[in-house]
C-alpha cells in the first residue's frame, strides 16, 4: 500500500513558543488515521501545516511524494480539507462556492459538481446564498468542497462540529466508504473520542507538541481480557469491602465517588447478583466500552 | 489564471458594496457634468453682458440713493461702472462679429495679447507671460491651419470631457478604488474564507496576481465605460468639436529666486490636439488606477482586518488627497511629488496646472509616469513576497 502522507520530524514555533516539537507519522492509502489530543496539544497547528496554511520551521511534509513547501500545487492537487469551521463566501450561492473551488483545483468537471451536490444532500438549497444556510448545511457544503477533486487524501479538522445526529452518522458512512471503496487516505483530528474510535484504523496521541504514541484502534478493543465496570454505590466503604472478596474482580480503583473495577469477561451478571444479595445499594453501574478514553487518559496522565 | 480571475470577478461583482459604489459613481459623474456645463456656458458673452448690465444698474442706483458715500467711494463706483460698460461694448462687438470675420478677429486678438505682453515686466511675471505666449501660439495655430477657433462658452465633447475628468479624478476615483479594493485580501481574513482559499493547489503569488488583475480590469472597465458614455452623451447633446482642436499642454515651471514660488519657464508650453490630450489623459488615468489598486492591495495584505485596512487606506489616500489639493501646505511641498495621490488628476498634470496648486515644479507628466510606475511595481512585488511568506493563524 502506498504512503499518501508523510510527516518527517516537523518543528514549528509561533510567537516564540515551540508548539510542535518534532513529530513524524505517515498515512497510507485507504487508511483512516486519527489525531487525538487535548486542546492546545498542537492538533490544529499540525493540520494547518498539512494544507499549506502554515510553514514548518524544520522537517518536511510530503503528499503523494511532493514536498508541500517546494511543490505546493502538485502536493495539494488531490487533497481535500476542512479546517475547523468551514467558512464560505456568504454573498454567493452554495453552487457558486463549489464552482469557485472547482476552478482552483482545475480538474473538476460540471458533472462532478452535480455528484457532490447530490452526495451532501443540498440539492434543493444549493442555489440559495450561503448566508441563509444553517450550521449543518454549511458543514455539508464544507464537506462537499473537500470532496470535489476526488481526493487521495482527505484532511479533516473537527469535522462533525455542528452536525445533527443523523448528519454525524451519514458523515461517518461517507468517510468509511471513501476509505474502503475509493482507497482515499483520511486524516481526522478531533477531541471527540467516540467519533475517532468508531471510524479510525490508527490513532496518534499528541500532547504538548509531541506524538506520544501511535496505535491501532482494533488492538485497543480486543486487547482486554477483562471488562471494565464503573460503579457508584451509596455506602462506598461497604461496597469496596465486598468487592475485595469477590474472586472475579481483578482490580479495584476508587476515583471520587466512583469505583472502577476490572472483572473477568462474562462475570458482569454475577456481579449484579452479588451486589443485590449483599444489599449493596447501587446508584449506577455500567460497563465501560470506551477503551480509547481509557488509553487517552493513561497517556495524558503519564505526561 | 483565467479561472482565478473569473472567481475573483464573481466575488467582487456579487458583493453588496459593488452596486452601491456604481450608483455613487454615476451620481458623481452626473453632478460633474452639470457643474462643468454650467461653468462653460456661464462664459457666454450674452450671459456675461446681461450680468454686467444688472451690475451697472445696481451700482448706478447706489450712486443715486446712498448719500453717505465718501468722495473716494463715489469715484470707485464710477470707475467700476466705466469698466463694466467698456466690457459690455467689447462683448457686444464679439457677439455681432459674424463667422466670416473669424480670421480678422483672431488676428486682432493676437495683437491685443502682444500689446499686453509689452506691459509685463518679464522678470517677475513669467507665468503671465508664458500664459500669453501659449494663447498667442494657440490662436496662431488656428490661423496657420485655417481652423475657426472653438468658442470657449460652447460645450464641445472633446474639451468638456477633459474638464469632467479633471473634476472627478482627485476624489471620486480614489474613493471608488479604496472602497472597492481595500478588503481584497483583508476581507478574506475577516470572513475566514482565507483558510479555504489558501488550502487549495494554487500558489500564493497567483492568488495575489489574479486578485490584482481582476480589480484593475473591472475598475478600469467601469471608468472607461462611464467616460465613454459621457463623451458620447456630450457630443450628441451638444457637439463633439474638432479632434484636432489645439490644447495648451506641457507648461514647465521653476522655482523663482527666493524659492518660495513657482514661475513658468518661457516657451515651454506646446500644443496638442484635443484627441491626443484626451488619449494621454485616459492613459495617465489608467496608469494611476493600476498603481493605486496595487498600493491598496499591499495595504490589504499587511493589515489583515477589513475594517482596519479600509480605514488606513481611506486615510492614506482620500484624506491625503483632500489635504494635498484643498489645503496644500508650503511645508509639505517637497513631500507631494513622492505621494501617489498627487498624480491622480491627469488633465492638470498634462497642462502643468498642478504646479500652481502644490507649488513644486518637479511634478509633471514624466515625473507622474515614473512615480506611478514605481508605486505599481513596488507594491506588487512587496505584496507577492509578503503574502507568500505569511502563516495563516486565523
Amino acid at each position: 500500500m502506498n504512503t499518501v502522507l508523510e510527516v518527517n520530524n516537523v518543528y514549528k514555533s509561533l510567537s516564540r513558543r515551540e508548539i510542535i516539537k518534532g513529530i513524524s507519522f505517515d498515512v497510507k492509502e485507504g487508511e483512516i488515521f486519527g489525531f487525538l489530543g487535548a486542546n492546545g496539544a498542537g492538533k490544529t497547528t499540525t493540520i494547518r501545516m498539512l494544507v499549506g496554511l502554515i510553514k514548518p520551521d524544520k522537517g518536511n511534509i510530503r503528499i503523494m511524494g511532493y514536498d508541500i513547501q517546494k511543490n505546493l500545487v502538485k502536493a495539494l492537487k488531490q487533497v481535500g480539507s476542512i479546517v475547523e469551521y468551514p467558512d464560505m463566501y456568504n454573498d454567493l450561492t452554495g453552487r457558486e462556492n463549489l464552482i469557485i473551488f472547482s476552478r482552483m483545483y482545475g480538474n473538476v468537471s460540471k458533472e462532478r459538481i452535480e455528484e457532490i451536490i447530490e452526495l451532501i444532500g443540498l440539492k434543493d438549497r444549493i442555489d440559495d446564498k450561503v448566508k441563509k444556510y444553517s450550521l449543518g448545511m454549511k458543514q455539508r457544503l464544507g464537506l462537499g468542497q473537500a470532496l470535489l477533486p476526488n481526493p487521495k487524501l482527505l484532511i479533516l479538522d473537527e469535522p462533525t462540529n455542528g452536525f445533527d445526529p443523523l448528519g454525524i452518522i451519514e458523515f461517518r458512512n461517507i468517510i468509511k466508504n471513501l476509505a474502503r471503496e475509493n482507497n482515499t487516505a483520511i486524516f481526522i483530528s478531533s477531541h471527540i473520542l467516540a467519533e475517532i474510535e468508531q471510524v479510525c484504523d490508527r490513532v496518534a496521541f499528541i500532547d504538548k507538541g509531541i506524538i506520544k504514541s501511535i496505535e491501532y484502534t482494533n488492538k485497543l478493543k480486543n486487547n482486554e481480557e477483562y471488562d471494565k465496570v464503573e460503579l457508584i454505590v451509596k455506602d462506598q466503604a461497604k461496597g469496596a469491602e465486598l468487592l475485595g472478596k469477590l474472586e472475579y474482580v481483578k482490580t479495584i480503583d476508587i476515583l471520587d465517588n466512583k469505583i472502577l473495577l476490572s472483572i473477568e469477561k462474562g462475570a458482569f451478571s454475577r456481579l449484579i447478583f452479588d451486589l443485590g444479595k449483599n444489599n449493596i445499594e447501587v446508584e449506577s453501574i455500567n460497563k465501560l466500552q470506551q477503551n480509547l478514553e481509557g488509553r487517552f487518559m493513561q497517556i495524558v496522565e503519564e505526561a | 489564471m483565467w479561472g482565478l480571475i473569473r472567481n475573483e470577478a464573481l466575488k467582487l461583482i456579487k458583493s453588496k458594496k459593488f452596486i452601491i459604489l456604481c450608483f455613487v459613481l454615476i451620481a458623481v459623474f452626473i453632478y460633474a457634468n452639470i457643474s462643468v456645463i454650467k461653468d462653460i456656458e456661464s462664459l457666454n458673452p450674452e450671459i456675461k453682458r446681461v450680468r454686467n448690465s444688472e451690475m451697472i444698474t445696481k451700482l448706478s442706483r447706489q450712486l443715486e440713493t446712498d448719500k453717505k458715500l465718501s468722495k473716494e467711494d463715489k469715484l470707485n463706483v464710477e470707475n467700476q461702472i466705466k469698466k463694466l460698460t467698456e466690457e459690455n461694448i467689447a462683448l457686444t462687438e464679439e457677439m455681432m462679429a459674424s463667422v466670416k470675420d473669424w480670421r480678422k478677429n483672431t488676428e486682432k486678438k493676437i495683437q491685443t495679447l502682444k500689446e499686453q505682453q509689452k506691459d509685463i515686466d518679464a522678470l517677475t511675471n513669467n507665468s503671465v507671460m508664458e500664459n500669453l505666449n501659449a494663447q498667442i501660439m494657440k490662436l496662431q495655430y488656428y490661423l496657420d491651419n485655417d481652423m475657426m477657433p472653438e468658442k470657449e462658452y460652447k460645450v464641445y465633447s472633446f474639451s468638456a470631457i477633459l474638464k469632467v475628468m479633471e473634476t472627478i479624478s482627485t476624489l471620486l476615483i480614489p474613493v471608488f478604488i479604496v472602497f472597492l479594493s481595500a478588503d481584497v485580501i483583508s476581507g478574506e481574513y475577516s470572513n475566514s474564507t482565507i483558510k479555504v482559499l489558501l488550502s487549495k493547489p494554487v500558489s500564493r503569488k497567483k492568488i495575489v496576481i489574479s486578485k490584482y488583475l481582476t480589480h484593475c480590469l473591472i475598475i478600469i472597465s467601469i471608468i472607461v465605460l462611464a467616460e465613454g458614455v459621457n463623451f458620447l452623451f456630450l457630443g450628441l447633446k451638444f457637439e463633439f468639436g474638432n479632434i484636432k482642436n489645439p490644447v495648451i499642454a506641457g507648461t514647465q515651471y521653476v522655482y523663482n529666486s527666493n524659492k518660495n514660488m513657482c514661475t513658468a519657464l518661457l516657451n515651454s508650453s506646446y500644443l496638442w490636439s484635443s484627441g491626443k490630450a484626451l488619449v494621454s489623459s485616459a492613459g495617465l488615468q489608467l496608469l494611476f488606477i493600476a498603481a493605486l489598486v496595487a498600493f491598496v492591495l499591499l495595504i490589504s495584505i499587511i493589515v489583515t482586518n477589513n475594517v482596519s485596512s479600509l480605514i488606513i487606506s481611506f486615510v492614506l489616500i482620500v484624506i491625503v488627497s483632500l489635504g494635498t489639493f484643498l489645503i496644500p501646505e508650503q511645508a509639505f511641498r517637497n513631500i507631494y511629488p513622492l505621494l501617489l495621490t498627487t498624480y491622480s488628476n491627469a488633465p492638470i498634470l498634462i497642462t502643468g496646472r498642478i504646479v500652481n496648486i502644490i507649488n513644486n515644479p518637479i511634478v509633471n507628466m514624466k515625473m507622474g509616469i515614473i512615480a506611478m510606475g514605481i508605486y505599481m511595481l513596488f507594491s506588487l512585488l512587496l505584496s507577492m513576497i509578503i503574502f507568500s511568506k505569511k502563516d495563516v493563524l486565523i
